[in-house]
Formats: structure tokens, C-alpha cells, sequence
């Protein structure tokens, strides 16, 4: 298994856009900087959206978390899943003394820990942007928070907030797998992967509209439903320390979620990739 | 001794049977070849005996291991190409090969560019080995596609239509690359094709299929006696037309 991982691990790096996804974090941070200092100049301090040293690294992932992280994951499983299996390249692995099983999850461990390295990248990479960007304040003022919090616990907030946009993009992955197995193309895996993400950033508006205009009372957690909503303001409200959220428990609920989406979409994948017959 | 039983194999797709309760056994060091028209079942066959697709009824054994219940060992003995070898074409033919060497157990770490630089050689491509698949001819590729096959020392050989839009020249060399590791290296090989003049100057053993059905087996001396003063094209027509 480990010579399986090491061999899929090696083809993603032989891949371009692991490597201009990898020079490109340095100019989208940068891009991502210049948005916030432009903001600055209207939102003033105390304002959670307002930029400093400290907290740049957790506003630069929620500005790109969406659109950046969701694409780069899209694309990754895409080639990895859908065109290797669609263009007979993965017939030369399924050959070998391995079992489907065991290719579905080096392929997945893969991705995973390439993700991982993304987020490392892009996070030690927006910390030290921050820092030579932008003005350090004693204290954050943070979504959701009903009090100012001290830079040290600053450092725990980031990292907990990389850790739950890692787990998101985790979920997100199991959609995208789910879409890329049975996709018989990889532009079909990429048009509905796309059309997800369109569905799953839509949902909550018309949840929003639905229970405004029809009065449905529907729960707001529901909203939490779409794993973009999660990734849009979830994450925040899911580390508030707010009294008025507490009662909500909206970091079992999402964890939950994203737990299900995992699960549900992971087993069907598998199920889908190693018992059908391989006609490659 | 039995390198490949095939016993009782069946293969449905939807009422239409691909393939219906095929026998027949190959011994080690034989080279045999695997004959039928277009649409006979020849790829059907070699895609369950390399575990890609599975039979409905029957087993398949290699070296003794059952392909289903033993994939791991059964396919441990097994090189093979099916279809065309399709690689990735990102990658040079070299790094296509350290990719794939990493998932046979038998080759330790520190063996595997050694290994990898041996069938290079073999088949003809150690000076072409650094270039990017996508820039090999179909030839190259083959060649590429049996050197994949032979990075495991495997037992077996299996070979899908090998000569599919090779030249001349290139069937010839394919063909001495075959007769040469069946001497030197003792390896079984089991190769599909419908150029039957080809497997005539290789093969010792045949085994002929038609709608998915055996049709016949046995040494090329057995199928020569049979034929008499036919060729054994016009038999194999024959056969194919009864």
C-alpha cells in the first residue's frame, strides 16, 4: 500500500498544476493583500473585516477558500480519478498484484496529503505576508466573537480555522471523487463539479429567500447544509464563542455534516471504482 | 506445469455471452497463440484473466492462484498488455517505468532503476528512455507496453493484438523479442492476434475461438495434421466459416 501511495504521489508531482498551483500561492496572497488593503482604507479597526499582521492569514483563506481550494481539489481528482480510469492510463496500475480498493484510497491518501501541503504552503506564506504587510494590532477583533481576543490565542483561532477548512475541503473531495467516477469524461467531471459548487453556493440563498418570503420557519443550521455555506461563514460561526450561537451547537452539526458527506459519498465512490467491471 | 487454467469461464453482457464456458490450460515455456476474429472474445478473455473485468461462472487460476479470490498472487506472476498500452503520457518512458516498478514487491528499492534500465534495454529503448511517452510512435510504444510487462520477472506474458499498427520491421522485431525471452528466460507467453502467418512462426501452441466458444486447441503439429495440404489460414477460415 505505501508503494501504491508513493507511486500516485509521485505522478501528481509530474503534474503541471501542482507546481503552478504552487508558484501561484505566493502572487494570490499577494493579490489577496492588496484586496484588504484596499479595504482597510473604508473598514475601520475593531471591525472584524478589518486587516492586520495577525489575522491576514485566516482572511486570506476565507477569500480564496471557495473559489481557489475548491478548483485546485476539482482539478487534482479530475485528472487523477477521471482521466487515468477514462483513458486506460490507470489499466497499467490495475494490472499489478493491487486491489481497486487499494488504488481508490492511495489515490484519495494522495490528494489528501498534497491538500495538506497546499494548506501549509499557503498558510506559512500568508503569515509571513501579513506580517510584512500589514500593521500589527494587540488584539483581534474576530466574526462572531463577542469580545476582542489576544495574539496568542490568535495563533490557536488560525490554526483552527486552517484545520476546518482542510476537513471542508475533505468533503468537498467526496463529491468531487463521487462526480469524477462516474463521469465518463474528465470535462463532464469538471462541468458538474462546477455545477455543484454553483448549486451548493446557491442553496443557501434560496433557503434565505424561502424562509424569509415564505415564512417557513425552517431552522438557520439547515443553511449548513451546503458545504460552500460551511466554507462561506460556517467555519467562523462554527468557532464563535458567541453566548447568542452557543445554543445553535453549530460545530457538532457541521462536523456532522461534512462527516456525512464523507461518508455517504466516499462509500458509493468506492463501492462504484471497485466492484463494477473495467472495461478500460 | 499448468501456468494459466481457464476452467468453465463464462461472461455475460446483458443476454449476449461474451465468452461461454471456455477450458483449456497453458504449460510453462509454451508460446501460445490465442486466435479469432474480430468480436470473438479474445480482449473479454485476457480482461478477466488480468482481473479487470469478472466472469460470471467458471475459474481462473495463474501458477495455481485463483485470479478472484487470490488476485495478489495470481496477478504477481502476470506482465501484460491489453488493448493498446496506454502509459502516461506526461511522463518519459523511463519515469513511466520507475513509477510502475514501485509496485512489485519482488524488486527491492535498490534494484529498481537497475531493473528498469535492464528492460529498457531489452526491448530497444534505454537511448529513447528520458523522452516523453506522448512522443513515441506506436511501435515505441509496444515496445514501452512489453517492458512494463517484463519489470515484474513474471511467468506469464499476455499479450493483446502486440502487432496492432506495427510495421514490418517492428513485427519482426516484436517477433524475436518474444522467441528470445521464451529461450533465454523461460518466460510463457499467451498472445492475441488475427495475423495468423505471425503466430504461425512463434507459436507451439494455439488455441482458436469463434463467438465466444472454443473452438479448437492443441500444437501447431496437431493443427498442421488436421489441416493437411491446407495452409492453416484457409483452415482457420474454414473453421471460422463452418
Amino acid at each position: 500500500m505505501t508503494a501504491l501511495l508513493h507511486s500516485e504521489w509521485e505522478r501528481l508531482w509530474k503534474r503541471k498544476i501542482v507546481w503552478l498551483f504552487l508558484i501561484a500561492i505566493p502572487f494570490i496572497i499577494i493579490a489577496t493583500a492588496k484586496y484588504y488593503m484596499g479595504r482597510n482604507l473604508v473598514v475601520p479597526l475593531g471591525n472584524p473585516e478589518h486587516t492586520t499582521a495577525e489575522n491576514f492569514a485566516v482572511m486570506a483563506m476565507i477569500e480564496q477558500l471557495i473559489v481557489v481550494f475548491n478548483v485546485v481539489a476539482l482539478i487534482l481528482l479530475t485528472l487523477s480519478f477521471t482521466e487515468e480510469y477514462r483513458s486506460g492510463q490507470l489499466r497499467m496500475m490495475m494490472l499489478r498484484a493491487y486491489s481497486s480498493t487499494q488504488i481508490f484510497w492511495a489515490k484519495w491518501m494522495a490528494f489528501a496529503l498534497m491538500m495538506a501541503l497546499f494548506f501549509v504552503v499557503y498558510l506559512l506564506t500568508a503569515v509571513a505576508a501579513g506580517y510584512i504587510l500589514f500593521p500589527s494590532a494587540p488584539q483581534q477583533v474576530l466574526f462572531y466573537y463577542d469580545h476582542a481576543v489576544p495574539n496568542g490565542d490568535m495563533i490557536l483561532y488560525t490554526l483552527g480555522y486552517y484545520g476546518m477548512a482542510y476537513a471542508t475541503i475533505v468533503g468537498m473531495a467526496s463529491v468531487f471523487i463521487g462526480i469524477g467516477v462516474v463521469s465518463r469524461s474528465s470535462t463532464a467531471a469538471i462541468g458538474l463539479g462546477m455545477g455543484f459548487l454553483l448549486c451548493s453556493l446557491g442553496y443557501p440563498l434560496i433557503f434565505d429567500l424561502s424562509n424569509r418570503v415564505l415564512g417557513l420557519g425552517l431552522p438557520v443550521m439547515l443553511k449548513y447544509l451546503s458545504l460552500s455555506e460551511i466554507q462561506f461563514s460556517g467555519i467562523a460561526v462554527m468557532m464563535s464563542d458567541a453566548e447568542a450561537l452557543k445554543h445553535l451547537h453549530a460545530g457538532i452539526w457541521m462536523i456532522c455534516v461534512i462527516a456525512g458527506y464523507t461518508a455517504v459519498l466516499m462509500t458509493v465512490s468506492r463501492l462504484i471504482f471497485t466492484k463494477s467491471d473495467r472495461w478500460i | 506445469m499448468k501456468v494459466l487454467e481457464i476452467e468453465h469461464v463464462t461472461k455475460k453482457s446483458g443476454r449476449r455471452t461474451l465468452v461461454g464456458d471456455m477450458s483449456f490450460d497453458i504449460m510453462q515455456g509454451d508460446v501460445c497463440g490465442f486466435v479469432g476474429p474480430n468480436g470473438a472474445g479474445k480482449t473479454t478473455l485476457i480482461r478477466m484473466i488480468t482481473g479487470l473485468i469478472r466472469p460470471e461462472e467458471g475459474r481462473i487460476r495463474i501458477e495455481g492462484f485463483d485470479v478472484q479470490r487470490d488476485r495478489m498472487k495470481a496477478l504477481g506472476q502476470v506482465g501484460a498488455i491489453v488493448e493498446s498500452p496506454i502509459f502516461f503520457p506526461y511522463m518519459s518512458g523511463r519515469d513511466n517505468l520507475l513509477n510502475l516498478v514501485k509496485l512489485h514487491a519482488n524488486i527491492p528499492k535498490e534494484q529498481r532503476k537497475a531493473r528498469v534500465d535492464e528492460v529498457l534495454n531489452i526491448v530497444g529503448l534505454a537511448s529513447r528512455g528520458q523522452d516523453k511517452v506522448k512522443t513515441y510512435s506506436l511501435g515505441m510504444k509496444q515496445r514501452l507496453g512489453i517492458a512494463q510487462a517484463l519489470l515484474g520477472n513474471p511467468k506469464l506474458i499476455i499479450l493483446d493484438e502486440p502487432a496492432n499498427g506495427l510495421d514490418p520491421m517492428g513485427i519482426r522485431e516484436l517477433r524475436n523479442l518474444i522467441l528470445e525471452l521464451n529461450e533465454k528466460h523461460g518466460i510463457t507467453f499467451f498472445v492475441s492476434s488475427h495475423l495468423l502467418d505471425e503466430l504461425q512462426r512463434i507459436c507451439s501452441r494455439f488455441v482458436i475461438i469463434k463467438e465466444g466458444r472454443l473452438v479448437w486447441q492443441g500444437t501447431q503439429e496437431e493443427w498442421q495434421h488436421i489441416a493437411g495440404s491446407s495452409s492453416l489460414e484457409d483452415h482457420f477460415v474454414e473453421m471460422m466459416t463452418s
